[in-house]
């Protein structure tokens, strides 16, 4: 079944699952999970190259059709270090496509919003199609869209604790506010939740842990695909609510009927 | 980027259809919705499939109004500058072709009207004038801005469309929102309710909200004139371009009027009739699709009416008000823009708030940086 | 003479362009390349003379979330 597809600058995507390469057992292992989960945006980090070591290619094992690389800056703390990790990934991906992530705090990884709305703008304006990452604060991700990201990354939850969205007040009113995609990432940590995020009205997720350390990354990367399709399903089908049926009180409408 | 591009996916027949197409279950879905109700929700609201819920509908706003504006309602008062004007509009008392006294009150003038309004004890003016651009251009309007400024907390404006540079010239003179109806967002209608005059143009008055909130107005005024076409459809484009505009400009806030067509001296009559319970529904509608927006309510409608009306979503009222330039100082007599229903005075208006139990506002808020 | 290739101190023939030092050092592969933090297309690199104390950053994408 097919839904709207959603778009990020010039690119297209039919899948609305972002899979990070992180923390997979093997690059076999993270091969075949992209393969399973469907996703046609994966993530990549920059190192510096240790010399004199064969390092084995993680682009090699993601060479697959319809995958495209997603490079981030992770590792970088200022702002100015990010426009030249971003000028690097362009060079080695030759890609605009841009995760900009700032965080100089190394225990949690939140995000910098100050340095990331500094960057975005700079990259923005060099050409990046620029999804910036950062806590779910709704003011923030409007400051972004005027500045130019090509959408907002907020998180669900600290990086990599599978904590689900205990942002999801902050979300609500982020996706309501949006003129841009909003991409869920950080935090989501069982298919249930990605699902919940694109109940919500959530363009798109972002899951890495989650697959990676799973006891079947590849087993889990297909449960992940199909909860972010049924999700955008239930979506775009108009979901009927609970009711908080409103205990009438005197009524307020009856002085109509007197006319 | 401007309102154009998204109103231009939209055909005033498709509009229609879509709202008539609405059924029960479309309205049941729309007003169990948890979060923020989008246009396939408006539209369902609006509808005659939701008549049977007008009840609940009214529950509902009137709690959401609750929630988010408390027991307050804020009051307002117009001050009519000039009733001079280039256009004809079929509907307004002002149009150049009705033979009547013109005046365009000068320096003294205002100030006269600003005591008397004083009196009464308000805070929020709202400046209203034709279309008569050499007479009441923008020095007119900044000029006079800089006399009233100094006496009271928030000013809005009423007056023909402008170009963005203009709106930053006023809203340095401290214009804090701008209330600017599109009449109807029937295109081809839109031409033959304006046949002569600036307003003609239905693009340049479109995109107005947009200039507005480019040039970071603190507040955008929405609406239709309820009786030229029909409200459902009107309705559905108003909420089209508010959620368009919540997103677009997000630093600003919105309100929306529902000025329903009165007898004016040499105007037609309604073309469409919108009766007080589509008047009830209109209001629930707006307020179940968005819980922020600002809603109010003019002395066009009768007292009795306005009195029910208080506790279904309305936040703000004018009260005491003249339409003519000069009405409250200066001479009663001169010819009006439309006749007003609610004659009561300001004192009589905020007695009844109480009575109801809420608390009238005259001030809404003080820029805190001059 | 010498430069810095990712902090580490490098020594270098005199006049040496950055094609030459990557053949030397890497083993091929997506790669990117800043010169005392400006970055030097791949198109460059055969024309690129290294100087005396440049500080040469290598980096190349890896698995990352």
């Amino acid at each position: 079944m097919k839904t709207e597809p959603l778009i990020i600058g010039d690119y297209t995507f039919e899948s609305r699952l972002f899979l990070g390469t992180g923390k997979f057992g093997s690059n076999a292992l993270m091969h075949d999970a992209v393969f399973a989960s469907g996703s046609e945006l994966v993530t990549v980090a920059l190192r510096r190259v240790r010399l004199q070591e064969q390092e084995d290619e993680v682009v090699s094992h993601l060479q697959i059709p319809g995958v495209h690389l997603l490079p981030n800056t992770s590792g970088v703390r200022t702002a100015k270090e990010a426009v030249l990790a971003a000028q690097l990934a362009r060079e080695a991906l030759q890609t605009n496509l841009l995760k900009l992530e700032i965080h100089p705090d190394p225990r949690y990884l939140l995000p910098d919003p100050i340095e990331t709305l500094a960057a975005t703008e700079i990259l923005a304006k060099e050409g990046f199609i620029v999804l910036p990452y950062i806590n779910a604060d709704p003011v923030l991700c409007k400051r972004l869209e005027d500045v130019g990201a090509a959408a907002v990354m907020p998180l669900g939850a600290p990086i990599g604790t599978n904590q689900g969205l205990q942002t999801r007040a902050m979300l609500e009113i982020i996706i309501e506010q949006s003129a841009v995609p909003v991409v869920v990432d950080a935090g989501i940590g069982a298919p249930s939740q990605a699902a919940e995020a694109m109940e919500m009205g959530a363009d798109a997720v972002l899951v890495n842990t989650a697959i990676a350390v799973a006891g079947d990354p590849v087993a889990m990367a297909n449960a992940f695909r199909m909860a972010t399709l049924a999700g955008r399903i239930a979506f775009e089908a108009r979901m009927g609510a609970v009711s908080k049926s409103a205990a009438a009180s005197s009524p307020l409408t009856a002085f109509l009927a007197q006319e | 980027m401007s309102f154009l591009s998204v109103f231009e996916q939209h055909s005033w027949q498709g509009m229609s259809e879509r709202i008539n197409a609405k059924q029960a279950s479309d309205v049941e879905r729309a007003l169990s919705r948890r979060g923020k109700r989008d246009l396939d929700d408006f539209c369902a609201l609006v509808s005659p499939a939701a008549v049977p819920y007008l009840e609940r509908m009214a529950q509902i706003s009137h709690d959401l109004t609750r929630k988010r504006f408390g027991n307050t309602t804020q009051l307002y008062i117009p001050m009519y500058l000039s009733n001079e004007c280039h256009n004809i509009c079929t509907y307004c008392g002002f149009s150049v072709n009705n033979k009547l006294e013109r005046r365009t009150l000068d320096q003294q003038q205002i100030m006269r009207e600003v005591e008397a309004i004083k009196a009464h004890g308000f805070e929020h003016l709202l400046l209203v004038t034709g279309e008569a651009h050499r007479t009441v251009g923008v020095d007119y309007l900044e000029q006079a801005l800089e006399w009233v400024r100094p006496h009271f907390s928030s000013l809005s404006m009423e007056v023909q469309s402008l170009d963005q540079a203009d709106y930053e010239r006023l809203i340095k003179q401290g214009l804090n929102s701008v209330l600017l109806y599109q009449e109807t967002y029937h295109r081809d209608n839109y031409q033959q309710y304006h046949p002569k005059g600036k307003k003609r143009n239905f693009k340049y008055r479109l995109e107005t909200p947009d200039r507005l909130g480019r040039a970071g107005i603190h507040r955008i005024g929405l609406g239709t004139l309820l009786g030229l076409e029909e409200w459902r459809t009107d309705a559905a484009f108003v909420a089209l371009h508010l959620g368009y505009l919540e997103r677009q400009y997000w630093q600003t806030k919105y309100s929306i009027s529902l000025p329903r067509l009165r007898p004016a001296e040499g105007v037609q009559s309604p073309n469409v009739e919108v009766t007080d319970r589509d008047f009830v529904q209109l209001i629930c509608a707006y307020r179940i699709y968005s819980e922020n927006v600002e809603i109010s309510l003019s002395t066009r409608e009768r007292p009795e009416f306005r009195d029910h009306l208080l506790k279904l979503g309305i936040t703000s009222m004018s009260a005491g008000s003249k339409t003519e330039p000069g009405g409250y100082a200066i001479e009663e007599e001169a010819l009006e823009q439309f006749e007003i229903s609610d004659e009561r005075t300001p004192e009589e208006v905020a007695a009844m708030i109480r009575r109801q139990g809420f608390e009238p506002v005259w001030k809404d808020w003080d820029s805190v940086l001059g | 003479m010498h430069i810095y290739v990712n902090d580490e101190e490098t020594p270098i023939e005199s006049g040496e362009t950055l094609d030459s030092l990557l053949s030397r050092l890497t083993s091929g592969g997506k790669l990117a390349v800043a010169v005392n933090d400006t970055v030097i297309r791949q198109a460059e690199w055969p024309d690129y003379q290294l100087q005396a104390d440049d500080r040469v950053l290598l980096i190349a994408p890896v698995q990352g979330g």
